[in-house]
């Protein structure tokens, strides 16, 4: 079966990894010491993310990069997702 | 996968970051260089003396004698009076018993701003009045002026906070140690890296040396009365306030530690 768009927008393997990349690093902005290495994945991003944007628009406070890093964090989840449920597809058919 | 099973995985996500984390905080909190400055011996002597006494300026300079000779080290918090760091930590190491040297301590150095909470004071911002080779342009500048030549430090550290990270964001300069030419400021940062978690690589230290002549105190202390200078940077760029302080204290300790005022090396923290 074909995955459908709203399975690839909000399946559970792009939620999951939605999830894995905001909540960790969510905990660890609001406080330091929440910081784990789960939060690694969300502050590389969020970091990268100020950097370039600084380079661009250095006036901006660097908190206001949350914003992209939401949308960024789901473009990655969707990606994931749609790899994923490709994955599923080929497996079911392999075995049918 | 349902949602339940979604929701399950989410809880079992917050638990498991808040057990690894209560380790984490666990193991930052056994800093032995802070723990040798508090718990050094009684000081030989603590006299506290007022700067600009009857003036709109005036604040306390802490001094500390420690039982053995060594090194004289001045520690300045608040010439930014919103970089709460510098200024809660210097109080504190109005506490700290070092082992040998004089450890004299300004924590409010520029006393309005500290009470406004705004990082500039009633003439602008200290830390741009101390011009290398001329007199300092406001009275507040020259009253520290006099107690830094008075005092003759051979080690000047002057405690800040950026908004973002020296070389990742390009206007701010957090995480750094700037240093006279003369400092082992290397291998301060070295041990200072210990302090921060592996996972946070943006924020580990860097040492950067400071010899373009600009008129900041610790710049000022470095050329004219040859002191050892650092001015030290975290950030409030994903840490609180918690996490800034203990940089901060950390930085402090080692600096005096590596200058001879306590009983630990570099060492024995690795």
């Amino acid at each position: 079966m074909t995955p459908t768009i709203r399975r690839i927008l909000a399946g559970p393997a792009t939620i999951v990894t939605f999830i894995l990349l905001v909540v960790p690093f969510g905990l660890g902005w609001l406080k330091t010491a929440l910081f784990t290495p789960l939060a690694l994945p969300g502050y590389l991003i969020y970091a990268v993310g100020s950097a370039i944007g600084n380079a661009i628009a250095p006036r901006f406070e660097l908190w206001v990069y949350w914003v992209p890093f939401i949308a960024a964090c789901y473009a990655i989840s969707v990606a994931v997702g749609a790899s994923y449920e490709w994955v599923c597809e080929q497996l079911s058919e392999s075995d049918q | 996968m349902n949602r339940r099973t979604v929701l399950g995985a989410a809880g079992s996500l917050a638990v498991g970051t808040i057990t690894v984390a209560t380790a984490v905080v666990r193991s930052r909190s056994d800093d032995a260089f802070v723990s040798a400055a508090r718990n050094g011996p009684p000081a030989d002597d603590v006299v506290t003396e007022q700067l600009l006494p009857d003036t709109v300026h005036e604040t306390p300079i802490y001094t500390i004698e420690a039982p053995a000779d060594g090194a004289t080290v001045m520690v300045f918090g608040g010439v930014h009076g919103d970089e709460y760091n510098g200024i809660e930590v210097s109080h504190e190491v109005t506490e700290w018993r070092p082992n040998a040297g004089t450890l004299v301590v300004v924590p409010e150095t520029d006393r309005v701003a500290v009470e406004n909470e705004r990082r500039e004071g009633v003439d602008g911002d200290l830390n741009r009045h101390f011009p290398i080779d001329e007199e300092p342009t406001t009275e507040l500048a020259r009253g520290i002026w006099d107690a830094v030549e008075r005092y003759d430090p051979d080690v000047v550290l002057d405690l800040h906070r950026s908004l973002g990270i020296f070389d990742l964001h390009q206007r701010y300069v957090g995480q750094a140690l700037f240093h006279s030419a003369d400092a082992p400021a290397k291998e301060i940062v070295a041990s200072l890296n210990d302090v921060v978690p592996w996972y946070m690589p943006a924020h580990r230290f860097v040492a950067e040396p400071s010899t373009h002549p600009s008129p900041l105190l610790f710049k000022k202390a470095a050329h004219e009365l040859g002191s050892t200078a650092y001015l030290f940077e975290t950030t409030s760029f994903m840490l609180d306030q918690e996490a800034k302080n203990t940089f901060t204290r950390a930085a402090t300790a080692r600096v005096l530690a590596r200058h001879g005022m306590l009983e630990v090396s570099m060492e024995v923290e690795r």
